[in-house]
């Protein structure tokens, strides 16, 4: 199951454990303070919930590290 | 003619693997050829094919696993939950006609635990495709792969008082394997004669029941006659007449479709394979080892599925056939059968860390630490036991940071 999801990096399909991993490391930068990439309405308190929301904006701008044949490429 | 449709078929393939390697998930090459074959037959259009391709690229991605899921846990879970069902029948016998064949979990430990040979094997021999439907030609190699002993046609008495040991030959069962007294005659004389220093001759009776009489040669000096008269009985149990070693019987079944099929107690595939008449290809044993040291390890990786799969589908549990092909694969893997466990796989990971979570900790670290080994961490045990993330699922996705595209600085 590939879910396509976003990331500043542009629209690449990510496996559940690097949406997870994503979504993960975003709200806990949210969490600690970070600006906010996307227009959240200001009852919206939980971090994943705007490091979704982010996500699905495609504005978040971490993306994962594919091992490929022994070179790393950023995906 | 042909040839031209082969060309043009392989020109269609290409474009479909092109397409579909586009499209990001290549297809296998069993779907390719079958929109090949599809294309062709049903004359599609371009555009038809694109769509095909379309969904079928869009349901291949949605049952491919993905990257990092733990593949072995889930099919150690989907063979092992199933398998605590079996229990319950542990010792089942059943199969064809009046044989017995090992099933159910004492089998599929066999199985698992690469036992040289199954502790029940058989064999499914099938007859080449002219022969197949004849009963009477099938009964043919059935008598040659059968092994035929000397008590099997004959009784064997000792007459101590005249110092001979009389072979009486059944008339009914030598004509019932297809031999007659001379080949017993003949058999005998090879296998006990000069050889073992008895003398061979023909006794009482006419015909085909005329008695074999084995007598002491007459030179020969013995200090204990009478031991070694029973040693001649002894011997002539021992008489192989016909047959193959190993195969201590054969039946033969009449399958649905109309063809008869030879089912064996025994198995030697190599020298079953050598007779004529037999069908090479669909022939088959149920011991793995056999078929590993006859056809090598891709076929013994077969082997391993389907006899684990028959296993598990006759007790009525459905285990997805991928999880079996794991297993198989982590057996076969390095060109040998390795049995998973103890003396496997689990006894001969790289990691020492992994190893002494397995078993027999101390005596591991112990080791390890004299020859100074090294761990790299890799697997799950080992970081489990470090305290780190676990590399599978999400642990091993790495991150990085993407700089936003297309936006400038400071917009």
């Amino acid at each position: 199951m590939v879910k396509k999801g976003g990331t500043a990096a542009g629209g690449e399909y990510f496996t559940r454990f690097e949406k997870a991993r994503i979504l993960g490391a975003r709200a806990l930068q949210i969490s600690l303070g970070a600006p906010i990439l996307v227009d959240a309405p200001p009852e919206v308190l939980d971090p994943l919930v705007i490091a979704e929301m982010e996500f699905d904006a495609l504005v978040i701008p971490i993306t994962v590290i594919h091992r490929k044949l022994g070179t790393i490429i950023a995906a | 003619m042909t040839e031209e449709i082969q060309k043009n078929h392989a020109a269609l393939r290409a474009k479909l693997e092109k397409q579909t390697r586009e499209a990001g998930v290549p297809l296998p090459e069993s779907a390719l050829q079958k929109i090949a074959d599809l294309t062709r037959t049903m004359k599609l259009s371009d555009e038809d094919v694109k769509g095909i391709v379309t969904e079928v690229t869009t349901r291949l991605r949605k049952v491919l696993v993905d990257p990092h899921e733990s593949v072995g846990i889930i099919a150690a879970q989907s063979i092992g939950e199933p398998g605590t069902q079996m229990t319950l029948r542990t010792f089942h016998y059943a199969g064809v006609a009046e044989m017995n064949v090992t099933l159910g979990l004492p089998r599929l430990i066999e199985i698992v635990d690469a036992r040289r040979a199954p502790s029940t094997p058989t064999m499914t021999v099938y007859a080449a495709k002219e022969l197949r439907e004849d009963r009477k030609k099938v009964q043919d190699i059935a008598l040659k792969i059968e092994l035929t002993a000397l008590p099997n046609v004959a009784s064997i008495g000792s007459m101590v008082e005249k110092m001979k040991v009389v072979v009486n030959p059944n008339r009914h069962l030598m004509e019932s394997r297809g031999i007659n007294r001379d080949i017993l005659y003949q058999a005998i004389v090879e296998q006990l004669g000069d050889k073992k220093g008895f003398t061979v001759s023909s006794g009482s009776g006419t015909g085909e029941e005329r008695t074999i009489d084995v007598t002491l040669k007459e030179d020969a000096e013995e200090e204990t006659p009478y031991r070694r008269l029973l040693e001649a009985a002894d011997e002539l149990r021992a008489v192989k007449i016909g047959g193959l070693p190993g195969i201590t019987r054969a039946l033969i079944r009449k399958e649905d479709s109309g063809e008869y099929v030879i089912y064996t107690e025994g198995s030697n595939l190599a020298e079953v394979l050598k007779i004529p008449g037999v069908d090479r290809q669909r022939t088959t044993t149920n011991s793995v080892f056999e078929i590993y040291s006859v056809l090598g390890i891709e076929a013994a990786r077969t082997a391993i599925i389907e006899e684990a799969n028959r296993t598990l589908s006759e007790q009525g549990l459905n285990v997805d056939i991928r999880h079996i092909m794991l297993v198989s694969d982590v057996m076969t893997n390095e060109g040998v059968i390795q049995a998973i466990g103890r003396h496997g796989i689990s006894g001969r990971k790289s990691s020492v860390l992994a190893r002494a979570a397995f078993e027999i900790t101390a005596a591991h670290l112990l080791r390890a630490a004299i020859t100074g080994e090294v761990d790299e961490l890799k697997g799950v045990a080992e970081n489990i036991i470090v305290g780190q993330p676990i590399t599978i699922g999400t642990g091993a996705v790495k991150t990085i940071y993407a700089p936003p595209k297309g936006k400038a600085k400071g917009e």
